[in-house]
C-alpha cells in the first residue's frame, strides 16, 4: 500500500508551499485563510477519491475514451469545486484564479487526468464570468451552484480549437489568416451554427459549452463571438472522442454543428468583443494550467519519494544515495519556482485583472443587492443587455484595469503556463530515472505521469506560442515588426 | 556509419521488407491492447534467420557484424521498437550466450536455437555494474529468493536468464522457463515496448534445477557483462530508428500544416525545433554506429545508450510538440513514440543509473 501521506511535502500547509501567503497572512488574514480552506478541502478530495481510482480510471478510459467517472464527480459537489468560481451571492464558491489554482494543483497532485475535468469545467466558466453577462450568471451559473448543492454535477466546456487552426484561434496576430471552418450565421432571432470543433475537454459531457466562432469567416478578427451551446440542442451533436496519451480521466471531443440554432439571448457579451474575451480568458486560465503542470510535477515528485523510501538499489535504500537525494532536491527547486510563477499570474490577475470589476460598487449593487429574481425580469434583463449597461461596463473597465498591467497579466500567464509544463516533463522524467526500469510499469504511476505532463505543454496555447505572447508583451513594438 | 556495402543494402532492404510484411500492419493495435508478444513475427524471423545473425559462419550463423545488427534493429524499429526490441533482445543475448562457450551455456544455447524459442532477460536493479547487485541468492539446494528486478522479453514457452549470487557473494546466471507461473506473475501493462512483454519477476524461496545454472562466478560476470553490451546496442539502434522515424514524421506534418499565416516549418522558431530533431538524429546515426564498428567495449556501449536514448526521448517528445494537439492522439503514432523511447532510456538500467557505472569504468581506467 502507498503512503503517500508519509511524503512530507505533501503535508505541507499552504503558507509553507508559499511564503508570499505567510507574509500576506496577517495583512489579508481572510483571504489567505479562504485559500487554505480551499486547499485543504481539495487535499481531502485528491487523497480520499482521485488517487485511489486514478489507475483505474487510466486503464478504463484506454479501453474507452468515452468513459468518465461520474460516481467521482459526484463526490466533489459537496466540496464545489465545480462551481468555486461562481459568485457567491449565485450560491457559487465565490472564489477567483488563485484559490482554483491552488485547488488544481492539490487535484492534480492525485491524478491529473481526473482533474483536468474540474479544470477544463472552468474554462467554460470562466468565458461567462469574465464576460459579466449578468444574463448567463442567473441561468447557468445559478444551475452550476445549484448541481453542486444538490449532487447533481453540472458541466462546462469551452470550444476554441478547430480542425485546421489550434495556435491561429489563440492568437488574434494570426486570427486574420486562420483557415476557420466554424460560422455562427446571423438569422432571425439568433444564428445558425456549422462547424466543428476539435479536442474540446469535456466536449463530450459537458451541459453548456462556450463556444467560440465568428460571425463572418473572412473578418474573423473582427467578428468573433463567443455563445452558449447546450447538450441536446438540435443540430449539436458529438463526434469522435480522442484516444489521447494521457490525462485520459477527461475527455477530449468534437462537437459537431448542422444548422444548429442558437438564440440571440445566448450571446455572452457583444457580438464581435471575443477577440478581446479569448486573451481576457486565457490571461486567467493559463495561471491555473501552470498550477495543474506544478500539481502533476508534484504527483510525480512525491510517488517517487515515496519509491525512493522503499526499494534499494546496490544494496542501499535509494533514498540514502547522494545521487538520488540531489534530484530530488532538484525537483522540489522547480516545483517550488512553477509554484511561485502560477501565483504570480493568478494573484496578479485576481487583482489588477477583470476580477477587479467585480468588487466595483456597481457591480456589487447588481449581483449582492439586487435580488436574482429581479434580475431575471424581463424588464432587468433587457436592461442589463441595453447599451447603457455595456457602456457602464466599457466605463468601468477603462478606470479600473490599467493597459500595463494587463499586458502583465498576459506575460505572467504565459511565464506560469510555459515554466509549469516543463518542470511537469522534467520532473516526470527524472522520476523514470530514479526508480529505474520497474517504474516503466502502469501500477507505480510514474509512467502515467510522464504521459499526463505531456500535454501541458500543448493544450492553452503551446509552449511554443505562448513563449512568444510573452515576448509580444514584453515588447509591443517589436513585435508589431515581426516577420 | 557502416559501409556502403551491397551486403549492408540488402540486410536493411529485407529489413524493411520484414516490417512491412510482419510488422506494420499489427504494431498499432499490438500497442493499445498489449503487452502481448508478437509469436508470428517473431516466428517469420527466427524463419529468416535474425537469431543466428551475429553468430560465427563457423558456428551455423551468418557471420554478420555488430554494425549489421544495430542496421537491422534500427529498420526494425522505424516501425516498432517493441518488436525490434523483441529482436534486439533475443540476438543480443544468444550472441552473448554463444561468446561465453562454456559446456553448459552451449547446451542450453543449442536448445534455445533449436527450440525456436525467443529469450529474455531479467534485468536486476542496478546501480553499479561492478558486480552483480541483485539480492537473489541461491542456497546449496539450488533455492533461489529475493527480487530479480524487471524482467523483458517474456513470451510463451520463451526462457529468461537471471543472475544471482549465493550466501558468499558468488554470482551465478540461470535460465529459467518464462512460462513457470510461480515465477512469473505474466506480462504487466509498462509504458511502451508492448510488444516485448516486460514482468518483475518473482523468485521469493522457489527451488530451480542446478541444470539451469548456466554459469558461476567470474563466467557469471562475464556473462552479465556481455548481455549489458549487446543489450545497449539493441536499444541504442531502437531509439535510433524510433528517433529518426519521429523526425521524418515532424518535418512532414510541419511541411504541411498552415498556422500562423505560413506553413509551419516556415517559422523560424520551429526551424529550430526541427533542426535540433535532425540534428540529434544524425549524431544518434553516427554515435550508433561508430560505436558498433570498434569492438563492443562495455564503456562505449553504455556511453553511446545514455547519449542515444536521452536523444531519442526529446526527439520524440519535441515531435509530439510539432503535431500539437494532434502529436498527442493515439492516431498519428507519434505518442506511442514518445511512450517507447522513454522505456528504452531506462534499459537496460536507467540514464540516470547509468551515468554512475560509467563514471566508475571511468574512474577504472585511471587506475
Ligand atoms: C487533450 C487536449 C485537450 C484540449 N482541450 C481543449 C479545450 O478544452 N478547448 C479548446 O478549445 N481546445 C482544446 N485543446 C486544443 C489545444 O488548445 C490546441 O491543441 C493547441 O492550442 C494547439 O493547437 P493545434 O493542436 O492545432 O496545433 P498547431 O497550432 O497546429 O501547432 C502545431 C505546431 O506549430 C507551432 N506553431 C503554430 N503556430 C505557430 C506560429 N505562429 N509560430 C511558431 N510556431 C507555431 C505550435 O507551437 C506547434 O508546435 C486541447 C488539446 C488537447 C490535445
Amino acid at each position: 500500500m502507498n503512503d503517500y501521506l508519509n511524503v512530507e511535502i505533501s503535508r505541507r500547509s499552504l503558507l509553507e508551499m508559499a511564503p508570499r501567503l505567510k507574509i500576506l497572512s496577517p495583512l489579508m488574514p481572510d483571504y489567505v485563510a479562504a485559500l487554505e480552506e480551499w486547499q485543504a478541502k481539495a487535499r481531502e478530495y485528491a487523497e480520499k477519491y482521485i488517487r485511489p481510482n486514478a489507475l483505474a480510471i487510466d486503464l478504463k478510459c484506454s479501453k474507452d475514451p468515452r468513459y468518465v467517472d461520474w460516481d467521482l464527480i459526484k463526490k466533489s459537489t459537496p466540496y464545489g469545486f465545480l462551481s468555486l468560481l461562481v459568485p457567491k451571492s449565485l450560491g457559487g464558491g465565490g472564489q477567483m484564479c488563485t484559490a482554483f489554482a491552488i485547488v488544481m494543483e492539490e487535484l492534480c497532485a492525485g491524478c491529473a487526468g481526473i482533474a483536468n475535468i474540474f479544470g477544463a469545467n472552468a474554462l467554460g466558466v470562466s468565458g461567462i464570468l469574465l464576460g459579466m453577462d449578468f444574463y448567463h450568471y442567473d441561468r447557468a451559473l445559478f444551475e452550476l451552484a445549484e448541481g453542486d448543492r444538490k449532487g447533481e454535477p453540472v458541466i462546462f466546456a469551452a470550444a476554441i480549437t478547430e480542425p485546421l487552426a489550434g495556435s491561429d484561434v489563440e492568437d488574434p496576430v494570426y486570427l486574420k489568416s486562420a483557415k476557420l471552418m466554424t460560422e455562427l450565421k446571423p438569422v432571425k432571432g439568433g444564428y445558425l451554427v456549422n462547424g466543428r470543433k476539435v479536442f474540446i475537454s469535456n466536449g463530450s459531457i459537458a451541459k453548456y459549452t462556450t463556444l467560440i466562432a465568428p460571425t463572418d469567416k473572412k473578418r474573423p478578427v473582427e467578428s468573433m463571438s463567443a455563445v452558449l451551446v447546450k447538450q441536446g440542442d438540435q443540430g449539436f451533436s458529438i463526434g469522435r472522442v480522442e484516444e489521447k496519451m494521457g490525462m485520459k480521466g477527461c475527455p477530449a471531443a468534437e462537437q459537431v454543428f448542422e444548422d444548429c440554432f442558437v438564440p440571440k439571448e445566448n450571446l455572452i457579451g457583444e457580438e464581435g468583443i471575443a477577440v478581446n474575451f479569448i486573451e481576457v480568458v486565457l490571461g486567467a486560465s493559463r495561471g491555473p494550467v501552470g498550477a495543474i503542470a506544478t500539481g502533476t510535477a508534484r504527483g510525480a515528485f512525491e510517488r517517487v519519494v515515496e519509491f525512493a523510501k522503499n526499494h534499494k538499489a546496490g544494496g542501499r535504500r535509494l533514498i540514502d544515495q547522494q545521487w538520488v537525494q540531489i534530484k530530488l532536491a532538484e525537483m522540489a527547486r522547480k516545483i517550488h519556482l512553477a509554484r511561485q510563477a502560477y501565483l504570480d499570474s493568478t494573484m496578479s490577475f485576481d487583482f489588477t485583472g477583470t476580477p477587479k470589476l467585480m468588487s466595483t460598487l456597481t457591480t456589487k449593487m447588481l449581483l449582492d443587492l439586487t435580488p436574482r429574481w429581479v434580475r431575471k425580469t424581463a424588464p432587468f434583463t433587457k436592461f442589463l443587455r441595453s447599451k447603457t449597461v455595456q457602456k457602464i461596463k466599457e466605463r468601468m473597465v477603462e478606470k479600473e484595469l490599467k493597459p500595463q498591467d494587463q499586458r502583465d497579466i498576459q506575460v505572467y500567464s504565459s511565464l506560469a503556463k510555459v515554466t509549469g509544463s516543463d518542470v511537469a516533463m522534467e520532473v516526470a522524467y527524472q522520476a523514470l530515472q530514479i526508480a529505474g526500469a520497474s517504474s516503466s510499469l502502469h501500477r507505480y504511476e510514474l509512467e502515467k505521469i510522464y504521459r499526463d505532463a505531456k500535454l501541458t505543454q500543448i493544450y492553452e496555447g503551446t509552449n511554443q506560442l505562448n513563449r512568444h505572447n510573452m515576448f509580444i508583451n514584453f515588447f509591443p513594438e517589436e513585435a508589431a515588426h515581426a516577420e | 556509419m557502416p559501409n556502403e556495402t551491397n551486403r549492408y543494402r540488402e540486410l536493411e532492404l529485407s529489413a524493411s521488407k520484414f516490417a512491412a510484411r510482419w510488422i506494420e500492419p499489427f504494431a498499432a493495435e499490438l500497442d493499445h491492447t498489449g503487452p502481448a508478444f508478437p509469436t508470428q513475427a517473431f516466428a517469420a524471423g527466427i524463419e529468416a534467420g535474425f537469431d543466428r545473425l551475429l553468430l560465427p559462419e563457423s558456428a551455423g550463423g551468418s557471420g554478420f557484424e555488430l554494425s549489421d545488427f544495430c542496421a537491422l534493429i534500427r529498420t526494425l524499429a522505424q516501425t516498432c521498437a517493441g518488436h525490434a526490441m523483441v529482436f534486439g533482445v533475443h540476438i543480443a543475448l544468444v550472441k552473448s550466450l554463444s561468446e561465453l562457450a562454456t559446456e553448459n551455456s552451449r547446451v542450453l544455447l543449442e536448445r534455445v536455437l533449436a527450440s525456436g524459442r525467443p529469450v529474455g532477460i531479467a534485468l536486476p536493479d542496478m546501480i553499479s555494474l561492478d558486480r552483480i547487485e541483485t539480492e537473489l541468492k541461491i542456497d546449496p539446494a539450488a533455492k533461489i529468493s529475493g527480487p530479480a528486478g524487471l524482467a523483458i522479453n517474456l513470451a510463451p514457452n520463451g526462457f529468461i536468464i537471471a543472475f544471482a549470487q549465493n550466501d558468499k557473494g558468488v554470482p551465478a546466471a540461470l535460465m529459467i522457463e518464462s512460462d513457470a507461473k510461480d515465477l512469473l506473475a505474466g506480462p504487466e501493462l509498462a509504458i511502451g515496448l508492448r510488444a516485448m512483454p516486460a514482468a518483475e519477476l518473482k523468485l521469493e524461496g522457489k527451488s530451480i534445477g542446478r541444470a539451469n545454472i548456466v554459469c558461476e562466478s567470474e563466467q557469471a560476470l562475464k556473462l552479465f557483462r556481455s548481455i549489458i553490451v549487446n543489450v545497449c546496442f539493441a536499444v541504442s539502434a531502437s531509439s535510433l530508428g524510433t528517433m529518426e522515424k519521429a523526425s521524418q514524421k515532424a518535418f512532414a506534418y510541419a511541411n504541411e500544416r498552415y498556422q500562423g499565416s505560413r506553413m509551419i516549418i516556415d517559422h523560424s522558431h520551429l526551424k529550430n525545433i526541427l533542426g535540433a530533431i535532425s540534428a540529434k538524429a544524425a549524431a544518434g546515426r553516427g554515435a550508433v554506429f561508430n560505436a558498433a564498428s570498434d569492438p563492443a567495449d562495455f564503456l562505449s556501449a553504455l556511453q553511446t545508450k545514455v547519449r542515444v536514448t536521452d536523444s531519442a526521448v526529446q526527439v520524440c517528445a519535441d515531435a509530439v510538440q510539432i503535431l500539437g494537439g494532434y502529436g498527442y492522439m493515439r492516431e498519428y503514432g507519434l505518442e506511442k513514440m514518445m511512450r517507447d523511447s522513454a522505456l528504452l532510456s531506462l534499459l537496460p538500467l536507467s540514464n540516470a543509473r547509468a551515468e554512475l557505472a560509467i563514471a566508475d569504468a571511468e574512474k577504472k581506467k585511471l587506475g
